[in-house]
């Protein structure tokens, strides 16, 4: 292996040969021994991996109060997501809650719309009812009668 | 396994109890997964229960921040359950493993929320730190953790995906390509790319190191 090569698994994968690419680690550890600037270019990537292991989140395994939390949270969540696709499924959608809003939103839309268009034709009947009997009151046909 | 050490620990902890699901034999993920395509909690559990721990992981990684780790975690969580019907397992009509699919559906989730404007959570605020005993020791290591992740944040996407998947996570070259849609050459490449920029951005944190 040339060293270009070593420096180019070295930059990609880092110090530890774990990471290199399975065909190439032998001869790559074969070069880290016998050559210096190869051994030189290992110790490099070894305190850069060291640097970047010092980035460091807590793992939430190991806060189980948190784990518990989130573990439930996730699964909850699932439960209202099955209920309302149960719905979504009895009227006939298939759809999950993202994609069945729209369609609930524009029935409630459509319900308003209807309702408010039926008591507006209401109103208007009422107000024709009540002019049809003033009309009725003064009707010609009563006329001979009121000159009488 | 770690899911079951953190069940027990889950378990056995101060806060909520974690109520053991009914013990059975373990099944895979994609056995879990067909279950889960008919509707199955119970399967679903387990299987959240097995990868909650690793999918934070890199959610955090990815983001920078725990907080949003969990929430990309939640989200992912999500989307495994309601588009678990259409997910076909190797060898069954799909090309990926479960893991595989759960990375990156994380891997597109992070690019996504990192895309949109936020602003800082509380849970991103440092907590105080105790200056006793080691108070010196736990300020530096924040301070430096602090400066990698300030320099992984800065990398472009795909090259911050790529070394949380094989220098963090330990993913081979190989399966971090089959997350990414990559071939293993151009994964490669990125990682180059990727730890170069961090040596140069942290040149500082280097001397200083050094000199300590």
């Amino acid at each position: 292996m040339k060293l270009s090569r070593l420096s180019a698994i070295l930059e990609a994968y880092g110090a530890d040969p774990e990471r290199w690419p399975e065909g190439e680690r032998e001869a790559a550890l074969a070069l880290t021994r016998s050559s210096v600037p190869a051994a030189r270019a290992l110790a490099e990537a070894r305190a850069l991996d060291a640097l970047l292991l010092e980035q460091s989140f807590p793992d939430i395994a190991d806060e189980p109060e948190r784990f518990t939390m989130l573990h439930s949270a996730i699964v909850s969540a699932t439960r209202r997501h099955a209920v309302f696709t149960w719905f979504g499924r009895w009227f006939g959608f298939d759809l999950t809650p993202s994609q069945l809003w729209p369609s609930v939103a524009g029935l409630a839309l459509a319900s308003v719309l209807g309702f408010a268009v039926g008591l507006g034709g209401l109103l208007q009947q009422t107000d024709a009812d009540h002019d049809t009997d003033e009309i009725a009151v003064l009707s010609p046909i009563d006329l001979p009668a009121i000159g009488q | 396994m770690q899911s079951n050490a953190a069940f027990k620990r889950a378990a056995s902890g101060p806060g909520p109890k974690l109520t053991r699901l009914p013990v059975a034999e373990p099944r895979s993920d994609e056995a879990l997964m067909a279950a889960i395509a008919t509707g199955d909690q119970v399967a679903f559990a387990r299987l959240v229960e097995r990868h909650l721990s690793r999918t934070v992981g890199l959610a955090t990684r990815l983001m920078g921040s725990r907080a949003d780790g969990e929430e990309i975690a939640q989200e992912a969580f999500a989307r495994v359950w309601s588009h678990a019907a259409r997910w076909r397992p190797l060898g069954g009509g799909g090309n990926a493993r479960f893991t595989t699919w759960l990375y990156r559906i994380v891997m597109n989730l992070a690019i996504d929320r990192k895309r949109r404007p936020t602003h800082a959570a509380m849970d991103d605020v440092d907590e105080p730190v105790d200056e006793a005993d080691d108070g010196f020791v736990q300020i530096h290591r924040r301070q430096v953790s602090g400066a990698v992740t300030d320099a992984m944040m800065k990398l472009p996407e795909r090259q911050r995906v790529a070394l949380a998947l094989c220098f963090f996570e330990g993913m081979s070259n190989i399966e971090a390509g089959k997350i990414m849609s990559l071939s293993v050459g151009a994964v490669e490449s990125l990682l180059v790319r990727a730890r170069r920029s961090l040596r140069q951005g942290l040149a500082g944190v280097y001397e200083e190191l050094s000199e300590g």
